[in-house]
């Protein structure tokens, strides 16, 4: 194995605003060696390897390659030193052949080209058929193009961005094999995954990035299990101590125990066999990490998306056949994740924004104009929403003021439970506070709330009690004292699963 | 905001009329007739009354460009069951409902298929229009010559008048009230903007998007349908290739009336003051004695400086907001 650093990162800064996403990262890959990458969300992973692969330009510090000062200004330039990603989600053309798809963008002659990735085809043993269309590959295949992209540019250096996430089992062990064979043959190899299993059956050496800096280093013998969670773990965090909205959570039990949502053995495309209750005036939290299926589970629950079986009550009714706006007019509202994309309308009036979800109610087939105003007035008062006034666009709003919106559209329906999908993502600190305070004011009055987050601090501070959903499964129930950020953190990563399994 | 409204592009293509009628006037002094003006109207309207409810479709983020075919399926729809003994004034009626299916196969096939709208109405555009040549070929109607004699009740239709004022107009004003009513102060007419301006937030706030895609298609169809029976009237005779020219008119006064082609924006007001715009100028263009090719050139150039000029005067009027709002930002802080 090659002992030669082939990329190393020394005190990489970027700031976002005024959020400091990188606080100074250092990091070596050596040629031939295989180092996972591993962090929580929104620890910084993609903002560092865009920075490496010429998307991002870091503010201050100095990437070398092999000892030599580099600059990429572009992934044009990255690829040229041998620097190559391979996406998450391949991309692929589907309607080019794989020699197609591989060669575009390189300037060689298409036989010369054709020769070479013949040649990389039988060295690597990989029996991929050149002429096939690509949109007949599966998600493994296409990873291979994606691979063979990168080795057709003499890519010293393969960063693979949780390559296993999308395949199946067996696909999986094949993948391993060949990274395995291309970190032999002396490429380096950045491995990012979510999964600590895959850690140790094929890593080298771990890095582990925790709000911007990397937090432990060092070969796979020096990690267990629990090191690995201790490191991810924000610093000296434990449960109660530095949480700013502790306030937030209410001490008194409510009395009512009837549930008012009530989840039965759901399957759908990307969860199994959910079941769970909500209490009224109570909020559950659904931790978990990004990709787990809780934003499909929150979907298939408003009836935005089928459910292949299962069954879910509001209110002691059935409403697991109903539409989208008959569930709303029940009391079950969503606030989606993707505010722009699903929550907002850019260009539609604050006004208008605003009564979008109780449009159809209310007597007649014109617009209830002055109402409407009263309503607008109504939720930017309460919401202590920054407008000008009620005739201006949404999109002339900030982040946070138009995830307060997208709320009041959804409370203007007067629900009974609501569904919050990442409620403070990418909203600066004190509309963040905002929210957090309107969760707490919103419980007060009996309405339940499920929080789904990816933020295990804002699951503690908010929550009754917290469910972890693991690869499409809710894998743990944590009540009271048991919602600590060790707990929630492991079963995220289903790391207990694991350690118990033989 | 007083100033606002001054802003707005109705008022920009209000000004446009009146300088394009001043221009003509001036050149030859005999166009400036009130009669002149009002029945020249006579020769565009049915442009305007497509050009309405196709203002909805384009508003929800969709088109459809088989409105030209539909003018003339239920323009020889109307001929042939006249010509076989039906009543014209049920005729009409038939004629009519022609055209809101056509428009609901329009809807439907782009709801369930989930192709582009532009290539489904296009598709149908050949349809309509082949099956439009089978009916009148069928009732040995030639397609030129088409079916005439219509009475003259019918007739009187698109070339009659009330209160000096041509009923092709009166048409255009009844349709715009209705339309500027369901568009601007209906809650169906606020549930199209939305679902033009975000389609999937649209069905996140519960919004029955579906009916309201498929719905503007019908609107759309019934347009069409009525503006065939007018042209039918107007021509007194029904013929299948009536309208065959008129999906790009129509669709350019839409856009030029300041309608977003990709959704979301538009007025009822903007694309009638558009169509109007762009008809006179056909017309006067031609009455100072340019040929109707030479008259295409200096529309073409009209349009796409007016658009540009829109593009221009929208993007100042952003500036001025934004200042406005740094201004009464900066005595808040």
């Amino acid at each position: 194995m090659g002992k030669e650093s082939l990329l190393q990162m020394s005190e990489i800064k970027k700031q976002f605003s005024e959020n400091l996403v990188l606080k100074g990262v250092d990091m070596n890959v050596l040629s031939g060696q295989i180092h996972a990458l591993i962090g929580g969300n929104g620890a910084g992973k993609s903002t560092l390897m865009k920075i490496i692969t010429g998307l991002y330009q870091a503010d201050s510090g100095q990437l070398f390659m092999k000892g030599e000062p580099v600059q990429f200004n572009s992934p044009g330039e990255a690829h040229k030193k041998g620097v190559y990603l391979v996406p998450q989600e391949p991309l692929i053309f589907p309607n080019m052949t794989v020699e197609e798809n591989i060669s575009i963008g390189l300037k060689q002659t298409k036989k010369v080209l054709k020769q070479k990735m013949r040649e990389l085809n039988s060295t690597l043993g990989w029996n991929l058929d050149l002429s096939r269309l690509a949109s007949s590959l599966s998600i493994a295949e296409q990873q291979l193009v994606e691979l063979l992209r990168g080795l057709m540019r003499d890519a010293e250096l393969l960063i693979l961005d949780e390559p296993t996430s999308t395949l199946t089992h067996h696909e999986i062990s094949s993948l391993f094999k060949i990274v395995k064979q291309l970190a032999h043959s002396g490429k380096g190899i950045v491995y990012i995954t979510h999964r600590f299993s895959e850690i140790f059956e094929l890593a080298h050496h771990i890095s582990v990035l925790r709000d911007g800096v990397i937090s432990a280093s060092g070969p796979v013998s020096h990690f267990s299990y629990e090191k690995l969670i201790q490191n991810l773990m924000p610093e000296g965090k434990t449960f109660g101590s530095t949480m700013s909205v502790d306030h937030c959570k209410q001490e008194e039990k409510t009395e009512d125990k009837t549930p008012i949502l009530t989840v039965k053995t759901l399957f759908g495309k990307r969860f199994r066999s959910v079941s769970f209750n909500v209490l009224r005036g109570e909020v559950a939290g659904i931790a978990g990490i990004v990709g787990a299926g809780r934003t499909e589970l929150a979907e298939a629950i408003f009836g935005i998306s089928q459910c292949v079986s299962g069954e879910v009550f509001l209110d002691g009714e059935d409403i697991s056949t109903l539409s989208v706006r008959e569930r709303i007019d029940r009391g079950l509202v969503y606030i989606p994740e993707d505010r722009s994309a699903h929550g907002v309308f850019s260009i539609a009036s604050l006004k208008g924004n605003l009564t979008s979800a109780i449009l159809h109610k209310g007597k007649g087939w014109f617009l209830p104009f002055k109402q409407e105003q009263k309503i607008a007035e109504q939720y930017l008062r309460q919401l202590s929403i920054r407008a000008l006034n009620s005739c201006q666009s949404a999109e002339s709003l900030s982040g946070g003021n138009q995830q307060k919106i997208v709320l009041g559209k959804f409370l203007a329906a007067d629900p009974k439970v609501i569904l919050f999908d990442e409620p403070t993502r990418g909203i600066d600190a004190s509309a963040r506070m905002d929210i957090y305070e309107l969760i707490s004011e919103l419980k007060k009055k009996g309405i339940s709330i499920v929080l789904i987050s990816s933020d295990p601090e804002e699951i503690m501070a908010l929550s009754d009690h917290v469910w972890v959903m693991h690869e499409g499964k809710l894998v743990k129930k944590l009540e009271n004292d048991a919602i600590t950020l060790d707990q929630i953190t492991s079963a995220s990563f289903g790391v207990e699963e694991e350690v118990t399994a033989p | 905001m007083k100033i606002k409204w001054f802003y707005r592009w109705e008022f920009f293509l209000l000004l446009l009329f009146i300088v394009e009628i001043a221009i003509f006037g001036w050149i030859s002094p005999g166009f400036l007739h009130v009669n002149n003006l009002l029945f020249s109207m006579n020769d565009f309207m049915f442009i305007s009354i497509a050009a309405i409810p196709m203002t909805l479709v384009i508003i929800s983020g969709g088109i459809d460009v088989s409105i030209g075919s539909i003018m003339g399926l239920c323009s020889i729809i109307l001929g042939v069951s006249w010509s076989h003994g039906v009543n014209v004034w049920l005729a009409v009626i038939i004629a009519i409902f022609c055209g809101l299916a056509a428009g609901l196969f329009n809807g439907l096939i782009i709801l369930y298929s989930r192709v582009q709208p532009l290539v489904v109405t296009l598709g149908s555009m050949f349809l309509f229009s082949g099956l439009a040549l089978v009916i009148s070929g069928g009732s040995k109607a030639s397609g030129y010559e088409g079916i005439s004699g219509f009475p003259d009740a019918f007739v009187q239709l698109g070339n009659g008048s009330f209160l000096g004022v041509p009923n092709p107009v009166w048409f255009l004003f009844v349709m715009t009230a209705a339309f500027c009513t369901l568009l601007h102060f209906m809650k169906y007419g606020r549930s199209v903007y939305l679902v033009g301006i975000n389609s999937k937030a649209a069905l996140y706030s519960g919004l029955r998007i579906k009916w309201i895609s498929l719905s503007t298609y019908i609107l759309s169809g019934l347009g069409g349908g009525l503006s065939g029976i007018l042209l039918t009237s107007y021509f007194s005779s029904a013929r299948a290739d009536l309208g065959s020219e008129a999906v790009l008119p129509v669709i350019t006064a839409v856009v030029l009336g300041g309608t977003s082609i990709i959704g979301g924006r538009g007025s009822i007001a903007g694309t009638v003051l558009a169509s109007i715009v762009i008809g006179f100028m056909q017309y006067g263009l031609q009455a100072i004695g340019l040929t109707s090719e030479q008259a295409s050139i200096v529309i073409g150039a009209m349009l796409i400086l007016s658009v540009m000029a829109r593009q221009s005067s929208f993007q100042k009027v952003m500036q001025w907001f934004r200042q406005r709002k740094s201004n009464s930002s900066d005595l808040m802080y």
